[in-house]
């Protein structure tokens, strides 16, 4: 087959593009496919020892906690607006626009990042490590530390490749595919925190 | 900025809101007690695919893309999930028989 034919032939057939997307924003989703697949493993095995627990800790009380970790929420939501500002204004060419915005989502990260410092700092002088807490099932240190560190490793590594980007848009060496591939990590981190959030905090939540 | 350009920002500023108030309701199911720990995990995670699938259809543009990209990347990921889900009735066993760790 020549590469007229190849090209010409329909995706499903080895199209020369069956996707549509450069090869920098397949291989991120790509790259997201595997990372769900650790995150979701992690978190459905943090269920599984939730239900099959009868002695689950419930150390977060409405206040500080589950308020603080609201704010994160906020915080990482918040950050995601501004990147998909970032990538609209990478869209229509406004290089200023893209630093300005991926600036205020890098600050979103940086606070997610030192609010939640706080809750371990918290969590470890109150006892909990990850083989052991004064409370109950010792499976909820494990879980907390492994879910929430590899979820903060995540947005840390974020937070410079944001920076990178940002650099590389206002000196005019990166292009709209490499600000909207980070858009993409950058939400997919958000994502993954609206599963953590809930089932962490919310499923340990203090009685009244 | 070209209308276009508007009524995408305006869309993101409402996904912003969305899921902000799909976290506030999931405050209040928490804050409330309203269900059982099981029923309750369920209902949160109902209310996190949600808001993921918000996330991915709008800021990640997955809704945009070629029906044969969402194709090869979600379906794998659904069906390995779903299969994890397979040790939960062993689970459910052991809170039934009342065993500690």
């Amino acid at each position: 087959m020549t590469t007229n034919n190849v090209l010409a032939s329909p995706a499903w057939s080895g199209g020369a593009s069956p996707y549509a997307v450069g090869d920098k924003k397949l291989g991120m989703w790509l790259f997201l496919v595997s990372d769900s697949l650790t995150f979701g493993s992690l978190l459905i095995s943090c269920m599984y020892a939730r239900t099959a627990s009868s002695n689950w800790p419930t150390p977060f009380p409405m206040w500080p906690s589950i308020a603080f970790a609201s704010l994160m929420t906020f915080c990482l939501l918040t950050s995601s607006l501004t990147m998909a500002l970032a990538v609209a204004a990478s869209k229509r060419g406004d290089r200023a626009g893209v630093v300005k915005y991926i600036l205020l989502t890098m600050l979103g990260g940086a606070a997610f990042i030192v609010l939640h410092a706080r809750e371990w700092m918290h969590l470890i002088g109150e006892g909990v490590r990850p083989w052991s807490n004064p409370w109950g099932s010792p499976l909820f240190g494990a879980s907390f530390f492994g879910l929430t560190g590899l979820h903060m490793f995540h947005v840390f590594s974020g937070v410079i490749y944001l920076g990178v980007i940002a650099l590389g848009t206002g000196k005019g060496w990166r292009t709209h595919e490499d600000v909207e591939v980070c858009g993409l990590y950058w939400h997919f981190v958000d994502l993954v925190w609206m599963f953590i959030f809930p089932l962490i905090y919310l499923m340990s939540v203090a009685p009244k | 900025m070209t209308n276009l350009e508007h009524t995408n920002n305006r869309i993101y500023t409402w996904i912003w809101l969305y899921l902000l108030g799909l976290t506030g309701v999931e405050l209040v199911l928490a804050y409330q007690h309203v269900f059982t720990p099981g029923m309750m995990m369920l209902v949160l995670m109902l209310l996190s695919v949600v808001k993921a699938g918000m996330i991915m259809n709008w800021f990640m543009h997955l809704g945009s893309e070629r029906v044969t990209l969402v194709l090869t990347l979600l379906p794998p990921l659904i069906l390995v999930l779903s299969l994890l889900f397979g040790f939960f009735p062993d689970a459910f066993r052991l809170f039934h028989l009342g065993v500690h760790q």
